[in-house]
């Protein structure tokens, strides 16, 4: 061994050497199956920053999102309009106490491995949902029995639930015959997961060119999509994106309930390659909550004070690009149906926040430019952002300027989406920088509830409002289906958000969706953010 | 009274040492996800699910997280002598897998930086601290102070901007552009390397440099310098065979130490290229609280620097016999 040291040494290196050339080579075997034998098919390339990881829907959540836009149908959609419309389900009828959903499916829809799509299908789906899949555990509560015959499928509920559909509008339909031996779907991880019956089929998913590729479903239900080709590329940060737009890289962009940075927009334009469709957001990109329970913003007059201390047009000009509006004490905007038009808009007045401050006992009885509280200590309430998002942290320094002009002391505590939650969740904030996705704004009971009622959870929602009047508003709200009913009660939610206040909207936003030039007849989906939707695979043209 | 010990004796000491390095390592890595705030189990449920706590409980409980801290330990190192790292839930796959796919494309880039790197530090630092004071000296030492100073994603941004958008010489990120198969596959991930790749060869070799001219500096006032000239050595000989083997030593170092570095380092130049490493895996494992991928990246990327500082070891006792 002795006598062999330095050969050993050799050979240890070269080894070293080795493995450094194995790992420069190692990706260049690697092959993918997809090269484009069809260069005459109409292709539409897409790009997204969001973070995809796997082609399984049940486990990664954005491809999740994905996959009901492109491979799979839920039973209804939410038209442009804002009403619901049929899909799967071609018909619907709900009953009187809101606890019987008879849903009559369409006899025209196939798996995309040739499988007629059935009844029972879409009652597999609803337990597989139920059963299996933990973040639609809610359906435990509610669905007590799931049952089918012939083309409809019938959905008893243990209790009254008037807001099912709308639920039912980001659950696809999976095909039995794939899933129903399939116990953990999480970790399941074959071939035919990504089976669907939407418009596109899967193709591939090849990670070394961040892309998915699908190809158009020549049997889909509503009619072969005008696209022959889909491809979506995925890039990590949205200014390589903006530069492959305005390059001609991709034909347009899309992201689950964001917004497309206004500050890129002005390139864009001046590229003179890209158009735009606009449509008012459905969500609250950023909002600012409150902690009922304790602390100076307990008090509704503090919150009220600090809803007049900031400049909301400032806000819309600074982050927005003055593409947006002043919002009300309601929280949602008036895209959302049964918007309440006549509570009042938010406005700026530091008079009024500094009386509002006086009358609840906060004075600055030092003269140091503080307020102190009742225990003589300077107040310093700490906002809550979360550091992943570069807007909240701007925004964050902004609203700690603004409240400094009426003797409050902010301190920001940065952290990331997970930190955020937890000391979220703990109460251990006065202020909390959020933002509502247009999904979000219209679960639980609607109009932001989802967001405020102290019964629901969920790593983004604040539960801060437990008042006993909002709580019935919201189980009201649940339990009928009278469209009647519901507008009062759309109505009274939004008023008593702006009673209460346990979070305001900072801005109202006009969407921007930029596209190449040529492209036309897109639809805009306000659910899931944009021209990238299966209204528009229907309809859309190429140049 | 020097002792002097067996070659081989020494490298088992070593060995023992890095093993020992090793365990701390693994400890502290199981350690320190846990005492961050934040939930796993939260972040699998989403943003905005409606869930009870027997939902939470019940997950947690598959993901044993429910079991006391010392209980997860033991599970652990035996799952890691066994070969299993465990799961990741965010890639919903087996940690080895979901780190052996981004371990490759960051090997691929950050290997051919730290050779590169350290090639054109060694020659320029070379040339800058013999030539001290001269135009060239001055030219090179700004220079690479110049990119020193420069954020590394920003020179990034700049280069696609440049060279992907405004000439088109480059594409606009990735590893390959897809669909293609043996030489067309080779040709086309160069392509797309080339720019991540000069803009972290750029960025190691800027550090680098003032370290190599600062040495090559010092060693020009040596004695044994002095002597060569006087013996009537030629230049060429005295840079590569006096100058050049004596001041490799602090580079070796710093480039052992630098892989480390460069596994989270490339994080931002990889988000500007779309660049699938390492670097981004490790930035969403901690994201999403993944106990079992942050783990096994780290553990893995420890390995790597190991294995530098080890390589680094036995380089130094070629380029320096006296410390055998």
């Amino acid at each position: 061994m002795i006598k062999n040291w330095k050969k050993f040494k050799k050979v240890w290196l070269i080894g070293l050497a080795a493995v450094i050339s194995l790992s420069l080579f190692a990706g260049c075997e690697q092959t993918t199956p997809n090269a484009d034998d069809t260069a005459t098919a109409v292709t539409l390339k897409v790009g997204s920053t969001k973070p995809f990881k796997t082609t399984n829907r049940f486990s990664d959540y954005w491809y999740g999102v994905l996959t009901n836009l492109t491979t799979h149908d839920s039973l209804i959609r939410l038209g442009d309009d804002m009403s619901i419309k049929p899909w799967l389900a071609k018909s619907w009828t709900v009953s009187d106490d809101a606890k019987t959903f008879v849903f009559t499916i369409a006899d025209n829809a196939y798996w995309h491995d040739g499988t007629k799509l059935t009844a029972e299908d879409v009652a597999f789906s609803v337990e597989y949902y139920r059963d299996y899949i933990a973040s639609a555990s809610w359906m435990k509560d509610v669905i007590a029995d799931v049952s089918f015959s012939g083309d409809t499928v019938t959905l008893s509920l243990s209790r009254p639930y008037g807001n099912l559909l709308t639920e039912f509008m980001t659950y696809s339909i999976v095909p039995k015959h794939i899933w129903q031996d399939v116990t953990d779907p999480l970790k399941y991880n074959q071939t035919d997961m990504t089976v669907g019956s939407g418009p596109f089929v899967f193709e591939s998913f090849d990670l070394s060119s961040c892309k998915f590729i699908f190809k158009a479903n020549e049997d889909y239900f509503q009619g072969k999509p005008t696209i022959d080709r889909l491809e979506v590329d995925i890039y990590q940060n949205m200014d390589a994106l903006v530069l492959s737009l305005a390059k001609g890289d991709i034909d347009t962009w899309w992201d689950y309930s964001g917004t497309f940075p206004y500050t890129s927009i002005p390139a864009l334009i001046k590229s003179g390659k890209v158009d735009f469709e606009t449509s008012t957001y459905l969500g609250v990109p950023s909002a600012l909550g409150f902690n009922l329970e304790d602390g100076p913003a307990s008090d509704i007059n503090v919150r009220k004070a600090i809803a007049a201390a900031i400049n909301y047009q400032q806000i819309i000009e600074y982050f927005y690009a003055g593409y947006g509006s002043v919002p009300t004490t309601g929280f949602v905007p008036p895209t959302h149906p049964n918007f309440n038009a006549d509570l009042p808009s938010l406005a700026y007045n530091p008079a009024e926040a500094n009386a509002l401050l006086d009358a609840a006992g906060l004075l600055d009885t030092d003269g140091d430019g503080i307020r102190e509280d009742s225990s003589g200590q300077n107040i310093s309430l700490r906002l809550l952002a979360r550091s992943d998002q570069s807007t909240n942290m701007r925004l964050a320094e902004i609203l700690r300027d603004a409240l400094s002009e009426i003797g409050l002391g902010v301190e920001i505590r940065a952290l990331d989406l997970s930190a955020w939650a937890s000391v979220k969740d703990a109460l251990d904030y006065d202020m909390v920088l959020f933002g509502a996705t247009p999904w979000g704004t219209l679960m639980h009971a609607g109009h932001g509830s989802g967001y405020f009622d102290s019964r629901r959870t969920g790593q983004g929602v604040l539960h801060n409002l437990d008042a006993a009047e909002y709580l019935a508003a919201c189980d009201a709200r649940l339990a009928t289906a009278d469209p009647a009913q519901q507008a009062v009660l759309d109505l009274r939610i939004q008023e008593l958000t702006a009673e209460y206040l346990p979070g305001i909207a900072l801005a109202w936003t006009e969407s921007v969706y930029p596209y190449r030039q040529g492209w036309s007849g897109w639809v805009i989906d306000s659910i899931y953010g944009g021209v990238f939707n299966g209204f528009s695979f229907l309809s859309v043209q190429s140049p | 009274m020097q002792r002097h010990y067996h070659p081989a004796a020494s490298f088992l000491g070593k060995a023992l040492r890095y093993s020992i390095v090793l365990i701390v390592i693994i400890a502290l890595n199981f350690l320190i996800p846990r005492v961050m705030p934040g939930d796993p189990v939260k972040n699998i449920l989403g943003e905005q699910a409606y869930y009870t706590a027997e939902d939470v409980a019940a997950l947690s409980a598959e993901l044993g997280l429910d079991k006391p801290v010392y209980q997860q330990f033991g599970d652990y190192l035996g799952g890691l002598f066994s070969g299993d790292w465990g799961y990741s839930y965010l890639y919903m796959q087996p940690v080895l897998e979901a780190v052996g796919g981004h371990l490759l494309w960051t090997l691929v880039l950050i290997l051919p930086a730290i050779i590169l790197g350290a090639l054109l530090a060694g020659l320029a630092g070379l040339v800058a601290g013999y030539f001290r004071k001269t135009p060239l000296d001055i030219g090179l030492t700004s220079g690479f102070m110049l990119v020193y100073a420069m954020p590394h994603y920003w020179i990034a941004m700049l280069m696609l901007m440049f060279f992907s958008f405004n000439l088109g010489w480059f594409p606009m990120g990735k590893v390959t552009t897809g669909g293609l198969s043996g030489f067309a596959y080779f040709a086309d991930l160069l392509w797309h390397m080339a720019l991540p790749l000069l803009v972290i060869t750029l960025f190691k070799a800027a550090y680098d440099f003032l370290i190599m001219r600062n040495t090559v500096i010092s060693i020009c006032g040596e004695d044994y310098i002095l002597m060569a000239r006087a013996k009537g050595l030629g230049r060429g000989w005295i840079l590569f065979k006096h100058i050049l083997r004596n001041s490799l030593a602090p580079l070796v170092t710093v480039t052992a130490i630098q892989f480390g570095m460069l596994f989270s380092g490339v994080l931002l130049v990889e988000t500007v290229f779309s660049w699938p490493g390492m670097g981004t895996l490790i930035y969403e494992a901690i994201g999403a609280r993944d106990y079992p991928l942050i783990q096994g990246a780290f553990l893995i990327i420890a390995v790597c620097v190991l294995l530098a500082n080890m390589t680094a070891d036995l380089l130094y006792r070629r380029l320096d016999p006296r410390t055998a």
